[in-house]
């Protein structure tokens, strides 16, 4: 016998309708997968650049240009523009995981010493953030198109994550250390 | 609902994409993309998240279609590649960060969209998708994959990387809580005293 569960509910779980359509077709998913193919392209320039960056950097800590101590700043707190602005996603639909990802990562000490291609991938990520929120702000101030505004949410939803994990990752780091 | 087992794919399709015709390749994701995405979304809940996960199961089917040796159907071997990804995710220590963020373990947070966006969700169904968000991601994939994609407790515990009775464990536990989910009174008169 394959289950003892009532056959009505079996029947009830077999019939289910799909979760969810998928989120796009073909056409988007082949100019995402292009995108991150460009990426992985770009890759070893990047390492290579990050490279560079930590020699100059090692360099510049070695002369005493910079502070070498290990102290750890503290941001000032968040504007109100982002405590408005995280009001406006929120009320616009926004996960609550993505607001409350962005609270969290507001809430985080930046360290005043970092490790630089960390640093430079959080500074990346803060980029493309920025670079979308004008992107809905132009968006949303000509005639607004539903989709076009979803997609916007979601590449910055997914871009608050990726930020948060490599904070994240930091705060670990730094614990260990 | 089609199981992916059940999805039929031409060979000269699978021939065409391992060749890389994009025709080929935009069929093939048609026919899988509804099953894998379904599958991704119930196993994890959050759609932010199954919607990465499946893009990564698309993308590593494509890339390795070439792997792929027709012993079984290429719904069921994409289906292993969106497990895989599911379950490396569930186990993450990121899994668990974000479980502080809130959003996971909020049953109607993880019901499909459909029924929260459609005016009138059938309600029978939307009974039976909270009875399953009840449970947890790994009780949830093992009923999934068993009762649905008709798994044996062998090819779970195998993608599980555990043993058959890990299967029928989290299987029967599963039963059990549906069991309590639909029928409150009677798993109570027939609980152990």
């Amino acid at each position: 016998m394959r289950a003892n569960l009532d056959p009505e509910l079996l029947q009830r779980l077999r019939t289910l309708p799909e979760a969810d359509a998928p989120p796009y077709g073909y056409g988007e998913f082949s100019r995402l997968r292009a995108r991150r193919r460009t990426r992985h392209a770009q890759a070893p320039l990047r390492l290579m650049a990050a490279a560079l960056a930590v020699m100059i950097g090692g360099w510049v800590v070695k002369q005493g240009l910079v502070p070498t101590s290990a102290d750890v700043a503290r941001d000032p707190p968040p504007p109100a523009a982002l405590s408005q602005w995280q009001g406006s996603m929120a009320a616009e639909g926004t996960s609550a995981l993505t607001v409350n990802a962005e609270r969290w990562l507001s809430e985080q000490p930046r360290a005043a010493i970092v490790r630089v291609p960390t640093q430079m991938a959080v500074t990346e990520l803060e980029d493309q953030i920025a670079s979308i929120d004008d992107q809905l702000t132009a968006e949303r101030l000509s005639q607004p198109h539903a989709q076009q505004l979803t997609l916007l949410q979601r590449d910055r939803a997914q871009l608050v994550e990726s930020l948060a994990q490599v904070r994240y990752a930091q705060i670990l780091v730094a614990g260990v250390q | 609902m089609t199981r992916l087992t059940e999805i039929r794919v031409p060979e000269g399709l699978i021939a065409g994409a391992r060749a890389g015709e994009a025709g080929a390749q935009a069929q093939i994701y048609e026919l899988l993309a509804p099953g894998l995405f379904g599958l991704i979304r119930r196993i994890v809940g959050v759609r932010a998240v199954a919607e990465d996960l499946f893009q990564d199961t698309m993308m590593t089917v494509f890339e390795h279609l070439d792997r792929y040796r027709g012993e079984a159907p290429l719904g069921a071997w994409a289906g292993r590649i969106a497990l895989s990804k599911s379950l490396m995710f569930l186990r993450s220590p990121w899994h668990r960060a974000r479980l502080s963020f809130g959003s996971f373990g909020d049953a109607e947070a993880m019901l499909p969209l459909s029924y929260r966006s459609l005016p009138g969700p059938d309600p029978e169904a939307l009974d039976v998708e909270r009875a399953l968000s009840s449970l947890t991601p790994t009780a949830r994939m093992v009923v999934w994959l068993y009762e649905v994609e008709g798994w044996s407790h062998e090819e779970i515990a195998r993608s599980f990387g555990r043993t058959v009775s890990f299967s029928k464990s989290q299987l029967a536990r599963a039963h059990q809580r549906l069991r309590a989910w639909f029928e409150p009174e009677a798993s109570q008169t027939c609980a152990p005293t």
